[in-house]
């Protein structure tokens, strides 16, 4: 993925996208977009990152997670098996992106009404007790879709591809555009490039 | 100004068998080095039973921490995450220590003289060697647990291991002290020994704490803003001033005292406070991690 922070307004659409696609209960979110500050007074002014998971090559998620829950799949995607997650958490501290999150009770958005229709569809792969993150919609991907977030950015400053294609689209922005990628000193290579503003 | 907060997805639980499995590793050690040189053996036979115990209670208190305790068995069935995961390391090392210091530990007791070896026995005498080993590693793990998180960089520091590994000696040590008191066979003799000992590693321990805080100092902005963090009245008070410089004092003074019931009213005061101490410490290095900063 490449996210231009250029053409990013940091309206959280993509954060919104996500929370709608997944169902994620409150206080739990897949992505977020921080907020800084670039420049100096009287040139000073607000930019914005937006945060999902960074599918890394060499996951500290993977690399602590002591039940095999975290794995890798064959195109790259850094994928949780909710099935063998016993919740202790190492993941959320190892992320250096802070990209995972534990789900430590499955509340409701709407307190005494109960779970709406939505919320149980959506969440029915959730469990209490379990690390949870991004998983780039993995199911929109198999259907030939781009993830949420990708297809909802108003300002298009999204992209998704092959990064292993020299070709593709996302391969020839971050050539010409010198994208970088964050905490490279960590060593965990991430799939997602930025285009600084 | 920013406002610091350290990590809260770790509480009082894996503290508290941080703590345990330190102190754990740390009596058995000592008590294995007793029943070897046949010293104080009444006292070290206890000792050796409580180690296990301790890390056993840690250990359950890891279980109960889980957010899906039920799953917990994945840790011994995913071979492959032994070559990656410190979690599962230390899960092996766990089990292994308990099952081989309790069956060291029980054959000094009544009740388990059936038992076919014994502590003196070739057989009883190797498992003491493992259960050593393994206790030392118990006591030690906890540093690489936490070490090898590297967005915090107050735990990922070479420096937190041994200062993890000497405060498990250190509390360990403040447990034989606390068993040995009721046995009037251990003599003010024997206290002022381990007394020593116990002074010696305070030492040691002072300056590990101040290497650790330095070294940790020095790396980066967010190492710092931990540091900062980490040096409260809390950590000042509980870990500095009660948990060593005042068993210190109170060893160093213990020293000249000849009368049994001072010396012991002395000595089992510091180790209550080192014990607290200890506790105090991990509380404070678990609590002040400060995550880095994505940006």
């Amino acid at each position: 993925m490449v996210i231009d922070l250029k053409r990013c307004a940091g309206c959280n659409s993509c954060t919104i996208a996500c929370k709608a696609e997944k169902g994620t209960p409150p206080g739990v979110g897949y992505h977020r977009v921080e907020k800084y500050e670039v420049g100096r007074y009287p040139a000073a002014r607000m930019g914005f990152r937006p945060i999902p998971c960074m599918h890394c090559k060499e996951p500290a998620c993977l690399e602590v997670c002591p039940t095999g829950a975290t794995y890798k799949r064959y195109d790259g995607l850094v994928l949780v098996d909710h099935n063998r997650c016993m919740g202790c958490r190492y993941c959320v501290l190892a992320c250096p992106y802070g990209a995972r999150h534990f789900i430590r009770r499955i509340e409701n958005y709407y307190g005494h009404f109960g779970r709406t229709p939505y919320e149980i569809l959506k969440q029915k792969n959730l469990d209490e007790g379990i690390a949870v993150k991004c998983d780039f919609c993995v199911e929109r991907l198999e259907r030939g879709r781009l993830p949420a977030c990708v297809e909802t950015c108003p300002a298009q400053a999204r992209y998704f591809g092959d990064l292993d294609d020299p070709k593709s689209e996302v391969s020839n922005l971050i050539a010409k555009e010198h994208a970088r990628k964050l905490k490279e000193e960590f060593g965990t290579e991430p799939s997602v490039y930025y285009i600084e503003g | 100004m920013e406002r610091i907060e350290g990590q809260k997805e770790w509480g009082w639980l894996i503290v508290l068998y941080v703590f345990l499995a330190g102190m754990g590793g740390g009596s058995f050690l000592f008590s294995f080095i007793m029943l070897f040189i046949d010293r104080y053996s009444e006292v070290a036979r206890i000792g050796a039973f409580v180690g296990p115990l301790l890390v056993l209670i840690g250990s359950a208190l890891l279980l109960i921490d889980l957010g899906s305790a039920k799953r917990a068995y994945l840790l011994f069935t995913t071979p492959s995450t032994v070559l990656s995961s410190w979690m599962v390391r230390g899960a092996w090392i766990i089990t292994a220590f308990i099952i081989l210091g309790t069956a060291y530990a029980l054959p000094s007791f009544e009740t388990f003289e059936g038992l076919p070896w014994n502590q003196k026995s070739g057989f009883g005498l190797g498992l003491g060697v493992v259960a050593a080993i393994s206790g030392l590693t118990v006591a030690i793990y906890p540093g690489f647990l936490l070490g090898i998180i590297k967005s915090i960089p107050l735990w990922n520091t070479s420096a937190l291991p041994p200062l993890f590994f000497l405060s498990g000696l250190d509390t360990g040590l403040a447990v034989i002290v606390l068993i040995a008191l009721p046995f009037p066979s251990i003599g003010v003799e024997g206290l002022h020994l381990l007394g020593a000992i116990e002074a010696g590693l305070i030492v040691f321990m002072l300056v590990a704490l101040s290497a650790y805080i330095e070294i940790v100092r020095k790396a980066g902005a967010t190492a710092a803003l931990s540091i900062r963090l980490l040096l409260n009245p809390f950590f000042i008070g509980f870990v500095l001033l009660g948990g060593l410089l005042m068993p210190l004092f109170v060893f160093i003074w213990g020293a000249y005292v000849k009368d049994p019931k001072v010396v012991s009213l002395l000595h089992g005061m510091a180790s209550v406070l080192i014990l607290a101490g200890g506790l105090a410490l991990r509380w404070s290095v678990i609590r002040s991690g400060v995550r880095i900063k994505v940006r």
